[in-house]
């Protein structure tokens, strides 16, 4: 796998596209630094937000003095602060995202959507963090928002090599440990690995009250089997090997993807976390704005 | 296993040929690494190595079916036993001409016909240089392995039922003999008999390794009634002109149903008496005729019944040499002698010159001029006082004896215990003891003889001397006085060793001077007259073995009762006759003895036959039963060119493309009805 640059990440067209799209977050984040998103806690900045009863101990400074004169009673201006948030971008590096040419496989289209997402974040000054994991957690970048943090997670995407087995779930919970409350969690992987002991570990995120994003990442040779005749199949990340025909199986194959992945879109509807399919024969960034568009319809 | 069409076999070339495409089309395949194998886990049944069994097995399927079609082309024949098509056949045919074999089967023929008919039909199953040889159970004679088959079918239609029995194993043997002789690879063994169970071999016959022997046995069954005339037991004492011939007979009912029979004597050519008896199933009926010779010579008859099921056996012939008199040889064995030792006995049993007055007519003769021929005209020899007897003597009286002839032997001074020593019969060699000095009166009667003491007055017997006498345990002893044994009888064969411990003289007692003496002596010699021409006759098949009355005779001529006349050279003095198959009366010229009764074998009369079980227990060997109601030829054509077996090659070449059929169909094992399913769902 050729190692991708920043710039080749992140190329003129899609900078070009990423400039007119803002990403506003699902629900109001805790943030430290005043940006796009929501605040839970109500502050008193520009944007207004609603009025309440002013109540003893209120500084009187807050007291909207006009709408006293207009009713004769005490209101306080309530005000909805834009914070800075914290995403974290979380990257499956098992052997299964190696599928694919060898110019471009699934963890290269998972990389490119992760850098798109941190220049992204780091555009609208939200603190970036960044995990890779297969069955253990690799690295782990707190979520920062300098510049230079930024410049250090791109270069470090460009280093990493998909290999190893697919073990989410003890490392999704242990992410979630990590990750702070009301964070974005923005998850690239195949979700080859999806069982009971996965589900609980999503439940983590949401009881962290994160809002999770999970992109999943596949190659058209995963949706669409274009294979023809006798294939003997070996599993990226165990090595097994299976002899197929794969006219006989193909029908059933594909049936049972889709049912997968329409499993996994079910299950992340139920719990309230969005799930978007993503092949690699898509080119990356009209996927994203694909996603983008579809976020801004729900605001 | 032979195959009818055998050019066919070149398309086994072709039963190679779906390996062969297999290989030559076979795919490659490809390997492709690819993220997660897990939605293929549950789809087992699409493994490659499924379809690769299934194309195995179709690949097997397809040349199955090819070679299947080649071998039902190529027509094989499955055979149990090794025969080959091409090659030359040698047939024996064993012919059960045994007295059963008369027995009527349903069409009213005879089951040696029927046989006989087989017999020709498997003829008919031979062609061009096969060979055939005719065996007869009996132990006819047949004809050796021959390739003019003519020659078998003329001896077919000549041969007869015999009233012989027979043995399979010799039958068989000879047949293997006839068999292992011959060169043609295919050799073949046909019986055809009624399989009668009195003729089951005790053991398997044992035959010698023949190669490439297939036996066959062809079953002939009949009727099991059957009534039949059992031998004709006529005492062997002299008959003579005027008086009562008994003529005892036993009528045998070998069925399962109680049978009315008309039983008739015929003497000469004439019926002189019927009666009719009722014969209980699985049982015999005794009875008896009496007839008067009214003259002397031989005489010849039969008892007769009629029973349709089985004629052969219903008529026993007899014959009976009718006497005069009783001719009774009286042997001196000291020429020089003075002594007439047969003085008192002569007076007492033939006192005229040549008139027989009592029936009996002696003669005199020595002991050094016995020949056998002069024994054979008597029916008793008397020794008195006997000198030792020669080696020769004793072997010629012990020959008289065993053919039913009886010696009565007087003691008298010179006898002792070595005077018969050179008799072979230990119990007549030391028969007579020392002579002892006797002070007593009277003798009494026993056996035979009882009946004379309540006709005789034997007190006044004075008893002066008397030899002690060594009886073995079958002795009979006919008198005794005090304890003491003064007549015994020891049986030698047939005949008799009668020893009185007296002299026929009056230097032992007085009872030649006694009126009791000619009685007691004329019931002795009448008890122990033996005819030695009388013969109880001959079983067919029998050899018969005749003595020409003169050195001169080259021939002797023989008539049989049926009319045949047969001329039989004579070799040393002796003829033998063979030709005795056929029941009846032989009558010989210029021989001895005369006149011979030809009877069939008694045990031929129960028709009992084998299970099919027990009937392939005759030899130790593999045996093809074939069928009597079918045809013959076509039984044995089958047997030989073995099962077809076409049809069902056939039938498993379309089994085989069905079953390709469905192993091959795609749409039924590769999963292509889950696209059909989704596309209902889709609907």
């Amino acid at each position: 796998m050729s190692s991708p640059t920043h710039t080749a990440l992140l190329t003129p067209r899609t900078l070009d596209t990423l400039k007119n799209i803002e990403m506003v977050a699902r629900a109001m984040v805790e943030g430290t630094l005043t940006g796009l998103h929501r605040s839970p806690y109500h502050g008193f900045s520009s944007e207004f937000s609603e009025y309440r009863k002013y109540c003893p101990g209120d500084p009187v400074k807050h007291v909207d003095w006009v709408a006293y004169a207009k009713t004769d009673r005490y209101y306080v201006k309530q005000y909805e602060d834009e914070t800075n948030t914290r995403t974290y971008v979380v990257l499956d590096r098992s052997g299964s995202m190696a599928l694919g040419s060898a110019k471009s496989h699934k963890f290269h289209y998972a990389c490119y959507l992760a850098a798109a997402f941190i220049y992204l974040m780091h555009r609208q000054k939200d603190a970036v963090g960044l995990f890779t994991y297969s069955d253990k957690i690799h690295t782990y970048f707190p979520a920062q928002c300098s510049r230079v943090h930024m410049l250090s997670l791109l270069s470090h995407l460009e280093g990493l090599v998909p290999e190893g087995r697919s073990d989410a779930a003890p490392c999704f919970h242990r992410i979630a440990e990590e990750v702070h409350r009301r964070s974005i969690v923005l998850v690239f992987s195949d979700f080859f690995d999806m069982n009971s002991a996965f589900i609980q570990s999503l439940r983590h995120f949401q009881h962290k009250s994160c809002e999770v994003i999970l992109f999943q990442v596949l190659d058209p040779m995963e949706l669409e089997f274009p294979f023809r005749g006798l294939i003997e199949f070996r599993d990226l990340e165990t090595g097994e090997i299976l002899e197929l025909e794969s006219d006989d199986c193909r029908e059933a194959y594909l049936t049972d993807i889709r049912r997968y992945v329409q499993n996994m879109k079910q299950l992340c509807g139920r719990m309230n976390m969005s799930f978007e399919t993503l092949s690699t024969g898509t080119a990356f960034d009209r996927a994203l704005l694909a996603y983008f568009h579809k976020r801004e319809k729900l605001f | 296993m032979e195959f009818a069409n055998s050019i066919f076999l070149w398309g086994l070339l072709a039963v190679p040929l779906p390996v062969l495409l297999h290989l030559f089309f076979r795919r490659r395949k490809a390997k492709v690494a690819f993220s997660t194998l897990q939605f293929f886990q549950q789809r087992k049944r699409y493994l490659a190595h499924r379809r690769r069994l299934r194309e195995i097995l179709l690949l097997l399927i397809r040349t199955l079916a090819l070679l299947c079609l080649v071998l039902a082309l190529s027509r094989v024949l499955f055979q149990s036993m090794p025969y080959a098509l091409s090659a030359k056949t040698n047939a024996v045919i064993i012919l059960d001409d045994t007295l059963s074999m008369d027995r009527k089967i349903g069409s009213g023929a005879t089951a040696f016909e029927l046989a006989s008919q087989k017999a020709e039909e498997v003829l008919d199953t031979l062609s061009e240089g096969d060979g055939a040889a005719l065996v007869f159970v009996s132990g006819r004679q047949g004809l050796a392995m021959t390739r003019k088959r003519q020659l078998v079918r003329q001896q077919l239609e000549n041969a007869r039922v015999t009233g012989g029995t027979g043995s399979y194993s010799a039958a068989l043997k000879q047949a293997v003999s006839y068999l292992a002789s011959a060169g043609n690879p295919n050799r073949e063994i046909y019986v055809l008999s009624d399989f009668q169970r009195n003729q089951a071999p005790s053991k398997p016959v044992e035959l010698d390794a023949v190669k490439g022997l297939r036996i066959y046995f062809l079953p002939v069954s009949g009727t099991l009634e059957n009534l039949s005339v059992e031998n004709l037991k006529l005492s062997p004492r002299p008959q003579m002109v005027n008086k009562r011939l008994s003529i005892p007979y036993t009528i045998r009912n070998h069925g399962e149903n109680a049978r009315d029979t008309e039983v008739s004597l015929t003497v000469g050519t004439e019926t002189r008496n019927t009666v009719t008896v009722t014969v209980p199933a699985g049982e015999a009926t005794e009875g008896h005729f009496d007839y008067v010779p009214d003259r002397a010579g031989f005489l010849s008859g039969a008892v007769k019944i009629t029973d349709r099921h089985l004629e052969l056996d219903n008529c026993r012939t007899f014959t009976v040499n009718v006497c005069e008199n009783i001719r009774v040889l009286l042997l001196e064995s000291d020429i020089l002698s003075r002594v007439r030792p047969f003085h008192f006995l002569k007076l007492a049993i033939d006192p005229g010159e040549g008139e027989a007055l009592n029936g009996i007519q002696t003669e005199q003769g020595f002991v050094q001029e016995l020949a056998p021929k002069e024994l054979e005209k008597h029916h008793t020899v008397v020794m008195a006082n006997p000198q030792p007897l020669s080696t020769q003597t004793a072997a010629l009286l012990t020959h008289y004896m065993v053919s039913g002839g009886t010696v009565i032997v007087f003691a008298g001074t010179d006898v002792d215990d070595k005077t018969f020593a050179s008799f072979e019969d230990k119990r007549l060699q030391h028969l007579f003891g020392a002579k002892q000095q006797a002070d007593f009166n009277g003798l009494q009667f026993k056996g035979p003889l009882n009946a004379l003491n309540a006709l005789l007055q034997m007190d006044l017997l004075k008893w002066q001397r008397i030899h002690e006498l060594t009886l073995s345990p079958s002795a009979v002893v006919m008198a005794e006085s005090r304890g003491h044994v003064v007549m015994a009888e020891e049986k030698v064969g047939a005949g008799s060793f009668i020893a009185c411990a007296f002299s026929c003289r009056r230097d032992y007692c007085n009872w030649p001077e006694l009126k009791s003496f000619p009685i007691a002596m004329i019931h002795l010699l009448t008890y122990a007259a033996h005819d030695p021409q009388q013969n109880t006759g001959a079983a067919c098949g029998a050899l018969l073995r005749l003595t020409a009355l003169s050195p001169a005779d080259t021939h002797i001529a023989l008539s049989h009762s049926d009319g045949m006349l047969f001329r039989i050279p004579v070799e040393k003095g002796e003829a033998v006759f063979a030709d005795t198959w056929q029941p009846g009366v032989l009558t010989a010229e210029r021989a001895a003895p005369r006149c011979i009764a030809i009877n069939p074998v008694p045990a031929e009369s129960d028709l009992a036959c084998m299970g099919s079980g027990k009937m392939t227990d005759i030899v130790a060997a593999s045996v093809t039963v074939l069928k009597t109601d079918a045809g013959v030829e076509s039984q044995i054509r089958t047997y030989r060119q073995g099962s077809d077996l076409t049809g069902f090659f056939l039938f498993l070449a379309l089994v085989l493309l069905l079953l390709e059929l469905v192993v091959g169909n795609t749409y039924l094992l590769s999963g292509r009805r889950a696209e059909t399913r989704t596309g209902k769902e889709a609907e």
